[in-house]
């Protein structure tokens, strides 16, 4: 493997006030159609015993993983990983619409573009990173939760965060063998981290309701 | 309820009376012609057309209108009227305006003589106030706001008292009243309107 | 005729924050620091505008991308101390706010009657003068009383542009649906107890969470304990607050949250206390309780700078002045002394060969026995055990004590903020007295990391630039004549209203309901929705359809427009106005970045009014265009935008820099700055009563009540309710000008059982909550495409255990319904609210205003169609507050949504942003 950079967000769950900005910092940035979202913020419902319950926010977008099963299965190699970046992305030009990727995401991140009739999904504002700034969900996030880089750079924001943050606290969405690069901080002070007990359905993370059970 | 379409749109309480008026008056008389009659004393005050007050009137069910083509009833609207290919296009139409009991209700239910006497049957701890009132207006120049606020100040039934836990009630309230019953008008200063004579000879 | 050009000197003098204005004047324009440029090019077509969001109250920092004349992208100024970059759902909305097809673009005028939904568009010339017409003749039939102004959230609003208006006008009825409901009880009772300032973290007088971080640390004291009593940063000024409050909480800042409702804040507390709504004041009397109890409070901070130790006339509930028992002058008070066993006058400050007993009751020379304020404080509070407490707020005692000692342990690096959910229920003022006594106790008051702060709005009673006319002049000649004053309605029951110069809701929908005491003819409104934020909307619309003449100013077509309005004005949205804001210790700016269609900033409506009313003769309104007569302070009404931009200049410049030459350009060329370093900023305020006073250096400065120390034991609250001065500086003697007048309201905070209360409502057995969301302030972004898309509809929250009872599943449409009307939800099943409590938010829906029945709007989703503001249901003594937050209610399963309202997200494409020049706004096209 060429030693590539690992791009990817690392988000603080202990920071996020489930407040939605960076859902909304995301679709005004990208210009994102009325039903599709490329990082969908989902309430852990409570639970416990009422009223010791536990709840957390939980932003749900690309995972950059590793061994990425979306550019896998793309039959066009409209989903591809970026040489330079790392960053798994989407070639629209290429894209036939046929889906398979969006049934490959383990996470139900990939969104369907009615009116270009394509697959989309978070760039990681590559149109800003590539010129030194943040991603808009990480700029306008108010909980100061995000943090985007290369987790190979041990001065990236992400490799910082990561490094403050204990161990046991660190926690991945669960991993079937695509090594999801994204990370999330959930120290036990602030709740039990759940995301395994969500794994039963593809689309889990999209739901009418807006939240998870 | 008729008295809505007023009670909920007060201002054009004189304008919507001044129509249905002059349809009582003139019943069977064309609505262009009643418009343009209504056109002659119209007050800019009143904000909208004699038009759009006969619409309101119309949409409130206190008007009726009869379409004739070519003198004849036509079962239908104007608009019906003009896309109907069955008349012939150089038929002469007319709609005419007529006073429903809706309307002839609404007129009862603001005659001044009614309201006037209602106002001061209902409150009789006030009657007192009305008549000084009426009777200031009754001068040669009518009588202004001020001097209405004097005369009224110092009257005791507009005084708050202790013992009733009885409230101030101030002199707008008696000048209100007695406008929206028909007593008193606003011309320049206050007037006392026929009504309102009327009431204070009796 | 006297001038009244009032410098900023002699504000200082004559205002009742004189101490605080004083500290700020040794700021100087030297101060003043190098920053970024305000607008810097981008490219050739990008502009990047530093500017300031109004999507609520918090004024976060914003850079508005501007292209072609067009703003094309929000983000967060990272350069801002407040929010630091954070943008929020609200304020990034701002472009699909402002380029919305359904803002009101030109002045309108009703065709037809009220409901019609008909509208023709006239000029702005003819608007202002068919309105002025009926004004002006009203004013010489009725006088002024005939009017009503109010206003409300959105936009940018001047809250006290309606006040203004009516200080000019002469007299008449100005109301907000907050106020009484919302930061009044706080701001006004929270001042005249500890004297210093509120603890809203909403509304700005919360400063020092701010400090860490940018205060060196060898300066900073960062809080140990934050108390949020029915506050939700998260939620409210989600990137100043909610940011700030994060971040001190993962640097190890412990917190307790009392709420019923598991907002983000509540889930990452320390201690979740979820209160049953309503029932705030029964836990601050046992928090008060077991503070003494255990004796935990501040020993020598309430022995020397509280009134706690001194004796109390039973009779009369004041106070004892020396003067009264023959013992000293008429401003010492009297204190039992333990060496001397005697009443003694204890002088200003503290003499320290007194020694005050605290508690006890003592026989005085004159044969009467009095207690200290402190032992009537104690014997107030002793059946507040955490056991009853726990009882009747639904609270596990256990869990109420922890709370308790996680906030002592922080004190008094700690402190207690007050949100605004005791505002909304009829103990409103009894809770704000419960918050600051608290914090009075435990001395949490001017201490580095406390939450009461002497960095007070300098413009009291909030940070407004557009202000009445005489607010802080008495003797001003454009300020509302105290007769008329007097006369507004539910003011002299409900002395506290005073504070913001407002009238009574209810009382004025009852004065246009009888006619009695007078009836107001003439409504002018600017804000959203008043039939979505008032309570018991029905009666508001039923009274609001009976005015002679209603106009609407607004930026959005609401229902207040489409059903009650024969006038729409088209306002500017955030985007398009001007204005300045202090964060902390720097100044910032709102920079016009476009200005669309004939819309414009709501000063500019009432200064056109005030113009056309002058040409018409009214002799004020002519005044309050001279500046020899209005004053600099003030402010002339302007003629053009240009005119009010450079009275802003002006404004901040004397007012903070020093210099009295500052216009718009030369604020616009420096802003935003430090009008004072951070270090100054934060030592200001910290032990700020032991500072000299200023008029006698060799006096402490003390603090801003009578007493000169905190006020626990407020006696000014019987004052207040005889004679109405609003500082609780009156006399005994009842204004004999003011009838009926009020109770004499109570020194000390008690608790009122909701009037419906769950505990006997077997009709309706469930208690109503509300609280804020994120996506919305108030009744704003209904109808912008990502806030709806993201909340549809408003969710009811029920715990499993109530929704099991009532047999309801996840998802269904429901009916809520009080004794006052009924209206729909959709259940959410969930344990982010106790068993029995009901959570659901104010709502209503523009889709339904192009309707055949646009009351629909208003009504098929609004909780405030089953709130209170009926005569039947108590209001609050001192302010008149009608209960929003915990009445009781009835739930039952709905066959579906609301006919026509909008649910999926492709349903909200019709309101998707439509760019549109920049035309220049209202201003363009006219000037008075």
């Amino acid at each position: 493997m060429p030693s590539m950079a690992r791009n990817c967000l690392v988000i603080n769950l202990d920071r996020c006030i489930g407040c939605y900005a960076c859902e909304v910092a995301c679709k005004m940035e990208n210009d994102i159609a009325l039903g599709e979202r490329w990082n969908k913020v989902v309430q852990v419902e409570p639970f416990g015993e009422f009223p010791d319950v536990s709840t957390y926010w939980l932003p749900t977008m690309c995972q950059q993983c590793e061994d990425s099963p979306c550019t896998h299965v793309c039959p066009t190699g409209a989903s591809y990983r970026d040489e330079a970046t790392g960053m798994v992305l989407v070639n629209k030009e290429k894209c036939i619409g046929c889906k398979y990727c969006m049934m490959a995401c383990p996470y139900g991140v990939r969104s369907w573009n009615k009116e270009q009739r394509v697959v989309e999904k978070c760039t990681l504002c590559n149109h800003l990173t590539a010129a030194g700034e943040k991603p808009a969900c990480v700029k306008n996030c108010c909980g100061k939760a995000r943090f985007y880089g290369d987790l190979d750079d041990p001065n990236s924001d992400v490799s910082k965060e990561l490094a403050a943050a204990s161990p046991d606290a660190i926690h991945h969405l669960p991993d079937a063998g695509n090594g999801p690069l994204s990370a999330y901080i959930l120290s036990p002070r602030f709740g039990e981290w759940r995301a395994d007990d969500l794994t039963q359905t593809t689309n889990l993370y999209v739901t009418t309701e807006g939240s998870v059970d | 309820m008729a008295n809505e379409l007023i009670e909920h749109n007060p201002l054009l309480k004189k304008p919507l009376l001044t129509i249905l008026s002059l349809a009582e008056r003139r019943a069977g008389e064309s609505r262009s012609s009643l418009e343009q009659t209504a056109l002659g004393s119209w007050d800019d005050a009143y904000r909208q057309s004699p038009s759009a007050c006969v619409d309101i009137l119309l949409r409130g069910g206190a008007l009726g209108e009869q379409v004739l083509v070519d003198g004849e009833p036509y079962d239908g609207t104007i608009e019906d009227m003009q896309f109907d290919d069955s008349v012939s296009e150089d038929a002469v139409a007319e709609e005419r305006l007529s006073v429903t009991d809706v309307g002839h209700e609404l007129l009862e239910a603001y005659a001044p003589g009614r309201t006037l006497r209602a106002l001061i049957a209902d409150r009789p701890l006030y009657r007192d106030v009305f008549a000084a009132i009426l009777d200031a207006c009754d001068a040669e120049q009518g009588a202004t706001r001020e001097e209405l606020e004097r005369i009224v100040g110092d009257m005791p039934q507009a005084q708050p008292n202790p013992v009733t836990k009885r409230a101030a009630v101030y002199p707008q309230y008696f000048i209100d009243a007695l406008e929206s019953a028909g007593g008193i008008a606003w011309q320049g200063t206050w007037r006392t309107t026929d009504a309102g004579k009327a009431h204070a000879a009796a | 005729m006297a001038t009244t050009d009032i410098s900023r000197r002699g504000f200082v003098k004559l205002g009742a924050f004189a101490a605080a204005a004083a500290a700020m004047s040794g700021s100087v324009g030297s101060n003043l620091v190098h920053v970024e440029p305000a607008v810097a090019a981008e490219s050739s077509e990008t502009q990047k505008v530093r500017t300031i969001c109004r999507a609520c109250l918090n004024n976060c920092g914003m850079i508005a991308h501007v292209r072609d004349g067009k703003v094309v992208k929000l983000e967060g100024d990272p350069d801002d101390p407040m929010n630091k970059g954070a943008a929020c759902v609200k304020g990034l909305a701002g472009i699909q706010a402002l380029y919305n097809p359904n803002r009101i673009k030109y002045p309108m005028k009703r065709v037809g009657e009220r409901g019609s939904n008909e509208w023709e568009r006239i000029s702005w010339e003819q608007a202002i003068n068919e309105i002025a017409d009926v004004m002006w003749e009203y004013y010489q039939k009725e006088g002024p009383k005939s009017l009503v102004c109010s206003t409300g959230g959105g936009g940018n609003p001047q809250f006290f542009s309606p006040a203004r208006f009516l200080s000019v006008w002469g007299g008449g009825n100005f109301f907000e649906p907050g106020c009484a409901q919302c930061y009044l009880p706080r701001n006004h009772m929270e001042f005249c107890l500890n004297g210093t300032a509120d603890t809203s973290l909403a509304d700005g007088p919360v400063t020092e969470v701010y400090l860490p971080g940018i205060l060196p640390d060898s300066l900073c004291t960062p809080t140990k304990t934050y108390v949020m009593w029915g506050v939700g940063p998260s939620y409210h000024g989600i990137g100043s607050t909610g940011r700030v409050v994060t971040d001190l909480r993962n640097n190890g800042m412990k917190t307790v949250v009392i709420d019923p409702r598991l907002t983000p804040d509540a889930a990452r507390a320390d201690v979740w206390l979820a209160i049953r709504p309503g029932t705030d004041v029964a836990l601050m009397l046992a928090w008060m309780n077991y503070i003494i109890e255990n004796e935990l409070w501040d020993k020598d901070f309430c022995r020397e700078w509280t009134n706690l130790p001194f004796l109390v006339n039973e009779a009369t509930g004041l106070t004892y002045r020396a003067s009264d028992l023959g013992l000293g002058a008429d401003d010492e008070y009297v204190v039992w002394d333990k060496a001397t066993n005697g009443a003694k006058a204890m002088p200003y400050p503290f003499d320290p060969a007194l020694d005050p007993q605290m508690f006890g009751t003592y026989e005085l020379p004159n044969g009467e026995k009095a207690r200290t304020a402190f032992q009537i404080m104690k014997d107030h509070v002793a059946e507040w055990t955490l056991d009853k407490a726990a009882d009747i707020c639904w609270l596990n005692a256990d869990d109420i004590e922890k709370a308790i000692n996680i906030y002592v342990e922080g004190c008094p690096n700690a402190g207690i903020s007050l949100g605004v959910a005791t505002d909304q229920a009829r103990n409103s003022a009894q809770a704000a007295q419960g918050d600051a006594i608290l914090d009075i106790l435990m001395g949490c008051i001017r201490q580095p990391g406390s939450i009461v702060q002497d960095r007070p709005c300098y413009v009291e009673p909030c940070n407004y630039v557009v202000q009445p006319f005489g607010l802080h002049h008495p003797d001003h000649p454009l300020r509302m004549p105290e007769e008329e004053a007097n006369a507004r309605l539910g003011y002299t029951e409900h002395k506290g209203l005073g504070h913001w110069l407002a009238s009574h809701i209810p009382t004025v929908l009852k004065a246009i309901e009888t006619g009695e005491p007078y009836r107001p003819r003439i409504w002018i409104e600017r804000s959203g929705n008043k039939l979505a934020m008032i309570g018991n909307a029905t009666r508001f619309y039923n009274a609001m359809m009976t005015t002679d003449l209603n106009v609407h100013m607004y930026m959005h077509w609401t229902t207040t427009s489409v059903c009650l309005a024969d006038y729409v004005l088209p306002t500017a949205e955030w985007l398009e106005t001007a204005y300045a804001q202090d964060r902390l210790n720097t100044y910032a700016i709102r920079r016009p970045c476009t200005q669309l269609y004939e819309c414009v900033d709501e000063c500019m409506h009432w200064s056109w009014l005030a113009a056309a009313l002058a040409e018409r003769g009214h002799q004020r309104a002519i005044d309050s265009f001279n500046p020899d007569i209005a004053g600099k302070f003030y402010g002339t009404y302007w003629r053009t935008y240009e005119e009010y931009k450079d009275y802003v200049g002006y404004f901040v410049g004397s007012f903070y820099y020093d210099r009295d030459d500052w216009n718009w350009e030369k604020f616009d060329a420096q802003a935003p700055s430090e009008y004072q370093t951070i270090e100054e900023y934060a030592a200001k305020s910290y032990n700020s009563h032991l500072f000299p006073d200023e008029d006698n250096p060799s006096l402490p400065a003390g603090f801003h009540t009578t007493s000169r120390r905190c006020e626990p034991y407020f006696d000014g609250n019987i004052l207040l309710g005889n004679t109405g001065a609003v500082d609780g500086t009156g006399t005994m003697e009842p204004a004999s000008d003011v009838y009926p007048k009020s109770d004499n309201y109570n020194p000390l905070p008690y608790y009122l059982e909701p009037f419906e209360s769950p505990l006997t409502d077997t009709e309706y057995p469930y208690v109503l909550t509300q609280g804020r969301l994120p996506f919305f302030h108030h009744g704003t972004l209904r109808n912008t495409p990502y806030t709806r898309e993201m909340y549809p509809y408003p969710e009811t929250w029920i715990n499993p255990e109530t929704a099991k009872e009532i047999g309801i599943e996840n998802g269904d449409w429901l009916w809520l319904e009080s004794r006052r009307g009924k209206t729909q939800g959709r259940a959410r099943i969930t344990k982010s609210v106790a068993p029995k409590v009901i959570y659901q938010e104010r709502y209503w829906n523009p889709e339904l205003l192009d309707s055949d029945d646009p009351n629909r709007a208003w009504q098929v989703m609004n909780i405030n169609l089953l709130t209170q503001n009926n005569d039947e249901c108590p209001f609050n003594d001192v302010y008149g507050t009608y209960t929003l937050r915990g009445i009781t209610i009835k739930i039952t399963k709905a066959d579906g949504a609301p006919e026509g309202v909008w649910t999926e997200p492709e349903d909200f494409t019709p309101w998707l942003p439509e760019p549109s020049e920049n035309t220049g706004g209202g201003n363009a096209v006219y000037g008075a």
